[in-house]
């Protein structure tokens, strides 16, 4: 059956702390609000930082998409920040089409995301 | 003389729960068809796009009505994908697309998942009679972008 899960750990980027949230499966009309709620809370509980990891990710819809922009919204306007990191090729090449890579900053990797923070190179809204 | 063409085609009822087997079957037929994995991905998105649509909004929950017709057709050059339903009129052409940007600046939600539709396919058609909507979704081969560009100057 499809659907999703997310995990979350802590990890240190030498200045502080980052969330980071492996999200994996699929994410459409089904389940959304689930994903919604859940995010919510991580982005409400969590501080500032987060990094969404989407290796095991298989499929987001455009709701899903508007999740993710949501929580980027919200924690820069505490000057925190939200992160993709590991995005599979197939999803990436669909977040490029959107336009979603000029505005969230899309690391390679986790280590990437987590030198991101450190360097305080990551895109917030202006 | 007619153009050539294969029909596949499919009813699942107008539930999420069904969105799954939507996506993989359209995505495994477009590639069986000539489509590379990139468009194949972008075929299915699409479609999952207008069949949630349907299925969110489309039906009255009284309705004795509760279905969606997918059917894919294939031509030599390109691929016809139809999401036919028999509920009141909805036409995504209509709507307002809205881009990533303009979903964060403005806060609006929902109309992404037009503007996907409209990025991902070569035309996006709406038609309604009586019996329902029809919505056409084209995606031309990429050995056929000559024959698009002739076809739409």
């Amino acid at each position: 059956m499809d659907t999703f899960t997310i995990t979350e750990e802590s990890a240190d980027f030498g200045s502080g702390e980052a969330q980071c949230v492996r999200v994996g499966g699929y994410l459409d009309a089904g389940n959304i609000q689930q994903f919604e709620a859940r995010i919510n809370e991580i982005v409400g509980d969590s501080g500032k930082n987060i990094i969404v990891d989407l290796e095991e990710l298989e499929y987001i819809n455009s709701a899903g998409i508007g999740v993710l922009l949501n929580a980027w919204s919200a924690l820069s306007q505490i000057e925190g920040s939200l992160q993709i990191a590991n995005m599979p090729a197939s999803i990436r090449r669909i977040f490029d089409v959107l336009g979603f890579s000029k505005v969230i900053t899309i690391a390679e990797s986790l280590e990437g995301a987590l030198a991101n923070l450190k360097n305080g190179s990551v895109k917030g809204e202006s | 003389m007619s153009e050539d063409s294969k029909m596949i085609s499919m009813c699942v009822p107008a539930e999420v729960e069904f969105l799954h087997l939507i996506r993989y079957t359209v995505r495994s037929v477009a590639k069986e068809f000539g489509f590379g994995a990139e468009d194949a991905a972008k075929i299915e998105m699409a479609a999952d796009e207008a069949c949630t649509n349907v299925m969110l909004h489309g039906y009255e929950e009284d309705s004795d009505e509760q279905s969606v017709y997918v059917k894919m057709q294939f031509y030599s050059d390109r691929m016809i994908l139809r999401i036919i339903d028999k509920a009141k009129a909805f036409s995504p052409v209509e709507r307002e697309t809205v881009t990533v940007e303009e979903h964060l600046k403005k806060g609006k939600r929902g109309g992404l998942g037009i503007y996907i539709m409209r990025s991902f396919m070569d035309e996006v058609n709406h038609e309604y009679s009586n019996d329902g909507n029809q919505l056409e979704l084209v995606k031309f081969l990429p050995a056929s972008e000559s024959q698009k560009a002739e076809a739409h100057p």
